[in-house]
């Protein structure tokens, strides 16, 4: 896998238009899509838990990247893709909180009560350490969540991650930790009863 | 929490501290004065296992792959139908066809909205609004149909003096005079040419016998 910034990708003249490119710029584009398509893809399933919202949050991204992409530098175009990628994932989250709660109304009104109670399927596997450090992290708040899954999981460089999210290196590297911290009192109660 | 020695930092301050600890991230001082709390406290060594553990396994968790039906959705939305518009164009326009003038006005637009030239087109459009205001300011209004002065009744100033006119009629009347004695020369002449074009005719027919 190449390197970021080390694309082939052509100049672009002045006044480029995507829609009317030249061979060169469809192909440093496919190189792009298929150099960073797996994390961006990885990123929106850590994020949403759903595969398909994942697959629709992977190509709308892209799409804008095309549409912005004489605008994206390829040295900046990892940071660019994931800043995206957070934002509509957040989006979609707020979204589906929103239709989650007015569903909630309506079942009150109806007099039928919301479960709240886990499902046994969920409790089963619930007893999996990774599934408990996936669904901690689910849990804790942003900027720590995109943070912790940049850094962690996605093995994003600090100068990558600070410019996805538009905050100096050092904060970052709190935030990793601050992050981490959370998860760790999360899971303070299996880590003290599983073996370790 | 249990904190066998008093002398132990305190527990925000190693709370704090742990993830930093596992990835050796303490600065010096800070770092030798976590290892020591560590060994007396049994607590602050489960936690730092429990942050180790909980790195461990962020690391190795495993990222789904794009399924490549994704991949071929992103480019058949993008590049492919790019390169499809791109070759429609190619055939319904010719290269070597002029662009429309909307084009062409865009490109100026483009152009001028470039640093280099945005200066030279603000200075242009700054010259045009000084020259139209300076132009509005000292022109003569323009007259209204019923302020017209019809041109029989405006006083005409000659442009010319009686001596201009006096050399031009002298000039006049000297070319006819040119042009008639040129044409009576002519016409004299053509009478001799005429004269002897005739006279052998004329001597003949009054020397023949039959004529009467």
């Amino acid at each position: 896998m190449r390197g970021v910034g080390e694309s082939t990708r052509c100049s672009r003249p002045a006044g480029f238009r995507p829609h009317y490119s030249p061979s060169c710029f469809v192909d440093a584009f496919t190189e792009n899509v298929n150099q960073y398509q797996d994390r961006i893809y990885g990123f929106a399933c850590s994020y949403l838990k759903d595969d398909a919202a994942a697959k629709d949050v992977t190509q709308d991204v892209f799409i804008r990247y095309w549409n912005h992409y004489d605008e994206v530098d390829d040295d900046r175009a990892i940071a660019w893709l994931m800043r995206v990628t957070r934002n509509a994932c957040i989006d979609l989250l707020r979204k589906r909180q929103t239709r989650r709660k007015s569903v909630t109304v309506n079942s009150e009104n109806l007099h039928r009560a919301p479960d709240g109670e886990a499902d046994p399927h969920a409790d089963a596997e619930a007893t999996d350490f990774e599934t408990r450090v996936d669904a901690a992290l689910a849990e804790i708040d942003e900027p720590y969540r995109s943070v912790v899954t940049m850094r962690e999981i996605q093995n994003m460089k600090y100068k990558e991650i600070s410019d996805a999210l538009d905050m100096p290196i050092n904060t970052v590297k709190v935030y990793i930790h601050r992050g981490r911290k959370k998860l760790r009192h999360e899971l303070a109660e299996v880590l003290d009863y599983e073996p370790t | 929490m249990n904190r066998p020695n008093a002398s132990l930092p305190p527990d925000d301050w190693m709370d704090e501290r742990v993830e930093a600890y596992v990835d050796d991230a303490l600065p010096p001082d800070e770092a030798m004065r976590f290892s020591a709390a560590l060994d007396a406290s049994p607590h602050w060594r489960a936690q730092v296992r429990h942050a180790e553990r909980i790195h461990q396994t962020l690391e190795a968790t495993e990222l789904p792959a794009c399924p490549p039906a994704c991949t071929e959705a992103i480019l058949d939305q993008t590049v492919r139908a790019a390169s499809a518009r791109t070759a429609r164009a190619a055939r319904e326009s010719p290269q070597d066809a002029p662009a429309s003038w909307l084009d062409r006005v865009a490109r100026a637009f483009e152009a001028l909205s470039k640093p280099a030239y945005s200066s030279m087109a603000t200075t242009a459009v700054g010259a045009l609004l000084v020259a139209a205001v300076a132009w509005m300011l000292l022109a003569e209004p323009f007259t209204t149909g019923t302020e017209h002065t019809p041109v029989a009744d405006a006083p005409i100033e000659a442009p010319y003096t009686d001596a201009d006119v006096a050399q031009a009629q002298a000039e006049a009347e000297w070319v006819l005079a040119y042009i008639s004695d040129v044409t009576q020369e002519a016409g004299t002449r053509a009478e001799r040419e005429m004269e002897r074009a005739f006279r052998p005719l004329r001597d003949a027919s009054s020397s023949s016998p039959d004529t009467p």
